[in-house]
C-alpha cells in the first residue's frame, strides 16, 4: 500500500470543499426542523429557579412585587445564539406573572428589544406599560447602570415610545435595585461583565447572563464567586432553558399549546389592547412561528452537533494524514 | 494655549477622578451620582458629534489622497448620510416614509450584513482547523484533546453523555483557574492605570508625551 499517497490525499481537501461540506451538514438539520434534547446545567437551572423564587416572593407579597430587569446587549450577528436565551427568559418571566424592564446596551439592539418584548407579550396577553416596560437604548451604559440604583425615571427620562417615564404606571414601582427581583443580561459583548462589576458587586443586585459560547469562558470564575447566579452559555444554554420553560409551559398552560393561544384573544375584548403594540390576535403563519420559536435553540444545537462533528473528523483526518506522511518520508 | 489643551483637561480630570470616588466611598455625596448621571447623555452628545466629524473628515482625505479606494470611502460616506437623514427626520414622523428606510435599511441591510460576516467564521474556523491543527507536541496534544472533549461536550447526548460531564470540569476548573489569573491580572492594571490618570502622571490622552 503507497501510504505517502495516502498521507497527500489526507492531506490535499481544498477550501472550496470544507466550505461545501460544512454548508451542507448545517443546513440539512435547520431545513429538516430537527431538534435535539440537551441536559441541562447547574448554571442554567439556577437562573431558572431565581425566575421561580421571584415568582413565589411575588405571590406572597402581592402589593410588594419584584421584577425582572432584562437588558438586550447583543448585535445582529449573535441573534442564532442570543435570540432563543431572550425569547425563553421573557416566556418565563410572563407565564409567571413577572413585571419585565427593559433596555438596550448596545444600539443594534434597540429595535430588535422592543420587537421580542411585544411579541412575546402578546402570547401572555400582557399590557405594555402596566406589565412591561422598554427604556430603549442605556446610553451612556455605564451611568445608566448606576442610575439603576437611585431611580432610573432621572436618567431615562422617556421610555422607547418617547412617553415620560414618571407617567407610566408600571415605573412607578419598579424604578431601582430595590425591586428587581434579578437582573439579566443577554449579551454578545463584554456588557455583562459591568453589570457584575457595578450592578453586583456595588449595589449587592442578583445578575445573571446569556452570553455568547465564545464569551462564556471569561464569566465562569464570577459564576464561582457568587457573583453571578447563573449564566446560560451559547446556543446549548439557551437550549437547556428552552427546555425547561417548555416543561413549565405544559405544567401550567397544557399540552396544546398552539390551541391554547389559537383561542387566547377569541376570549378577550380587543379593545383592551393597544395595536400600537401588537395586534391581539393570531395568524395560523403566527401560530406556526410561535411554536418553532419554542424550539429554535433546540433546532440550531442540531445543526452545532454535526458542525462540531464535522470539525472534529476533518481534525482527525488531516493529523492522520499528517502522522502517515511523516513516518514514510 | 498650553493652558486650554493641557492644564484644564489635566485639572478637569484630576477633579472629576477624585469626585468620582468621594461620590463612591463617602454616602452623603451618593445623591450627586444622579446629577453626575444625568450630566453625562449630554457629554456623549458631543463625542457622537465628534465621532462624525472625524469620521467625515477621515473619508474625505482619503477621497481626495487615495484614488483606488475612493469607492469604499464614498460608500461609507452615503450610508452614513442616509441612515442618519432617515433616522433623524422618522423620529418625528412615526410610520412615515423615513421611519420605514431606516427600519428596512436597519432589518434588510444592516443585519444580514452582520450576520453572513459572523456566520463566515464557521467556514474559516473549519478550515484553519483542518489545516492548522496538528499534534507535534505534548502540549498541542493537549489542547486538541481538551478541544474535541468541549466540543463532544457541548453536544453530548446518550451515551456521548461522559463527554459532557468532562467538558463541564474543563470549563469549571482548568478554565477558572486561567481565567481567573487573567482577570485579576487585568483589574490590578485598569486600577494602576486609573490612579495614573487621575494623579496626572499618565498623560497620553492629552496627545503626545
Amino acid at each position: 500500500m503507497n501510504w505517502e499517497k495516502i498521507g497527500d490525499f489526507l492531506l490535499s481537501f481544498k477550501k472550496k470543499s470544507i466550505y461545501l461540506g460544512m454548508f451542507i451538514l448545517v443546513s440539512i438539520p435547520l431545513i429538516m426542523k430537527m431538534s435535539t434534547r440537551t441536559y441541562i446545567t447547574e448554571e442554567v437551572e439556577s437562573i431558572y429557579d431565581k425566575v421561580e423564587e421571584v415568582y413565589e416572593y411575588n405571590q406572597e407579597n402581592p402589593n410588594d412585587k419584584q421584577a425582572i430587569f432584562v437588558s438586550i446587549d447583543f448585535a445582529p450577528s449573535s441573534k442564532a445564539e442570543t435570540s432563543p436565551m431572550l425569547n425563553a427568559l421573557l416566556r418565563h418571566a410572563f407565564m409567571r406573572d413577572i413585571p419585565v424592564l427593559g433596555w438596550a446596551g448596545v444600539r443594534t439592539a434597540a429595535d430588535y428589544g422592543i420587537e421580542r418584548l411585544n411579541s412575546v407579550a402578546k402570547e401572555y396577553g400582557k399590557k405594555y406599560g402596566e406589565d412591561y416596560i422598554y427604556l430603549g437604548i442605556a446610553y451612556p451604559f455605564l451611568q445608566a447602570v448606576l442610575s439603576l440604583n437611585s431611580d432610573v425615571r432621572i436618567f431615562s427620562s422617556t421610555d422607547y415610545y418617547g412617553t415620560d417615564t414618571y407617567e407610566i404606571p408600571i415605573m412607578k414601582q419598579f424604578h431601582s435595585y430595590n425591586n428587581i427581583g434579578l437582573l439579566v443580561s443577554i449579551s454578545s459583548t463584554s456588557l455583562s461583565e459591568l453589570y457584575i462589576q457595578y450592578s453586583n458587586t456595588l449595589f449587592d443586585q442578583d445578575v445573571a447572563a446569556g452570553v455568547t459560547a465564545v464569551n462564556a469562558a471569561r464569566l465562569y470564575p464570577y459564576l464561582q464567586s457568587d457573583q453571578l447566579v447563573g449564566m446560560m452559555g451559547g446556543l446549548k444554554g439557551a437550549a437547556e432553558y428552552e427546555q425547561l420553560v417548555n416543561k413549565l409551559e405544559k405544567k401550567v398552560i397544557g399540552e396544546d399549546v398552539k390551541n391554547y393561544l389559537r383561542e387566547f384573544y377569541k376570549k378577550k375584548d380587543p379593545s383592551e389592547y393597544e395595536k400600537k403594540y401588537y395586534e391581539p390576535k393570531f395568524t395560523e403563519t403566527q401560530l406556526i412561528n410561535k411554536m418553532n420559536s419554542r424550539k429554535l435553540a433546540r433546532m440550531g444545537m442540531s445543526s452545532q452537533a454535526v458542525a462540531h462533528f464535522y470539525v472534529i473528523i476533518l481534525i482527525i483526518i488531516a493529523n492522520v494524514g499528517y502522522f502517515i506522511k511523516r513516518k514514510y518520508e | 494655549m498650553n493652558f486650554w489643551k493641557r492644564r484644564l483637561p489635566l485639572a478637569l480630570t484630576v477633579i472629576y477622578g477624585l469626585a468620582g470616588f468621594a461620590m463612591q466611598i463617602i454616602p452623603a455625596l451618593n445623591g450627586y451620582r444622579d446629577i453626575q448621571n444625568s450630566w453625562m447623555p449630554i457629554l456623549f452628545g458631543f463625542s457622537i458629534a465628534i465621532g462624525v466629524a472625524s469620521l467625515t473628515k477621515y473619508h474625505f482625505t482619503k477621497m481626495r489622497r487615495q484614488p483606488e479606494e475612493r469607492v469604499y470611502s464614498i460608500i461609507t460616506f452615503i450610508s452614513l448620510v442616509v441612515m442618519a437623514v432617515a433616522g433623524l427626520i422618522g423620529m418625528s414622523q412615526d410610520g412615515g416614509v423615513f421611519t420605514k428606510l431606516f427600519d428596512n435599511l436597519f432589518s434588510y441591510v444592516y443585519v444580514p450584513l452582520q450576520a453572513t460576516i459572523f456566520s463566515l467564521l464557521a467556514f474559516y474556523i473549519t478550515s484553519a482547523a483542518y489545516r492548522a491543527f496538528k499534534v507535534s507536541e505534548w502540549i498541542s496534544t493537549l489542547l486538541l484533546v481538551s478541544g474535541f472533549i468541549v466540543m463532544l461536550g457541548r453536544v453530548a447526548f446518550g451515551p456521548l453523555m461522559v463527554f459532557g460531564k468532562l467538558s463541564e470540569w474543563i470549563m469549571a476548573v482548568p478554565t477558572v483557574a486561567a481565567m481567573r489569573g487573567l482577570l485579576i491580572g487585568i483589574g490590578l492594571g485598569i486600577m494602576a492605570t486609573a490612579i495614573k490618570i487621575i494623579l496626572g502622571i499618565e498623560r497620553s490622552y492629552l496627545g503626545g508625551e
